[in-house]
């Protein structure tokens, strides 16, 4: 396991009037990837010197070692391959992946070649691992060449 | 009820330095963003991307475990705090607040959070046991005061 040196807990936490607040605390991976099961003893300890209750808590891990290298392209990372999918209540979705490789799409054309082996291999990732939000699988409908503006380093300014 | 599902976000890197991130929804129990479904997602976009994945993180909530009734007194609001200062071991200094601290973790007379306080204590042991600073320094517990804060959210 590669996850990161710390995964972060944050705490809602409510007072007697219902206002809400929050806490967050960076927990060791000691204990595996799921931050709020390993912050179970917290709760009787913050109970007891505070008047406020936990009402809900988000969990973050995150895993810092790259993967793949990233290669020079005619295009960079606003040139996106754009893949609907739909889930199990007919709720249409978008991901966007940025600088995708030229070669998995058809010739002359900006959709995907639905031959090309390596977008099979991603159709198949996508529809064996993602869910919609009832926890259903998905199921991929199409996959275009897409051109977004939504740079987040420096170059944004130039 | 616990979640349904967990937020994977797998960061890309093109060949500038620019980078963008590709966010989906993943099974509950998918939490490891370096092995399982996560780390499955993020292999297949690598091979259609010339970028590369520097980072992929998972998130994800869940309600409470704790006690379900909030107490009621003075400075037991939201907005009034103990803050615990703890020291990381290559001295830096780490700040966690408490939303409304019970009176009776303070020294008699004094905005002083009391060392010696049984339950301040427990709760500073865990903490200095189980959490770390943000680049995985041991933390070591220094002391605390009351203080308040304008944050109100209905």
């Amino acid at each position: 396991m590669a996850l990161a040196a710390v995964q972060r807990v944050i705490f809602k936490v409510a007072d007697n009037v219902g206002k809400i607040g929050s806490l967050a605390l960076d927990v060791t991976t000691a204990g595996g990837d799921d931050p709020i099961t390993n912050f179970a003893a917290f709760y009787a300890l913050f109970n007891a010197i505070s008047n406020g209750i936990i009402v809900g808590q988000i969990g973050q891990t995150a895993d810092n070692a790259a993967t793949g290298t990233a290669a020079a392209a005619a295009y960079d990372i606003r040139d996106k391959l754009a893949v609907e999918y739909v889930g199990s209540q007919n709720d249409h979705h978008t991901i966007e992946i940025g600088d995708p490789d030229p070669a998995i799409f058809a010739t002359n054309s900006e959709l995907v070649d639905p031959t090309n082996t390596a977008w099979l291999a991603l159709k198949t990732a996508i529809q064996g691992n993602v869910k919609d939000k009832l926890g259903n699988a998905v199921r991929v409908i199409r996959a275009y060449r897409q051109r977004s503006r939504n740079l987040k380093s420096s170059q944004r300014f130039v | 009820m616990a979640s349904l599902w967990a937020r994977a976000s797998i960061l890309l890197q093109d060949y500038a330095g620019n980078i963008a991130k590709v966010v989906v929804l993943v099974a509950a129990a998918a939490l490891d963003p370096s092995g399982g479904a996560v780390a499955a997602l993020r292999t297949a976009i690598v091979a259609v991307t010339k970028a590369l994945s520097p980072r992929a993180e998972t998130g994800t909530q869940a309600g409470a475990a704790g006690g379900t009734t909030a107490g009621t007194g003075a400075y037991s609001a939201i907005e009034d705090r103990a803050v615990l200062t703890f020291r990381g071991d290559d001295n830096s200094t780490y700040n966690y607040e408490v939303p409304a601290p019970k009176p009776a973790i303070f020294i008699t007379g004094t905005d002083t959070i009391d060392p010696a306080n049984a339950d301040v204590l427990a709760y500073t042991n865990w903490i200095a046991a189980n959490t770390k600073g943000s680049f995985g320094q041991t933390l070591t517990f220094v002391r605390g005061e009351r203080t308040r804060k304008k944050q109100m959210k209905h």
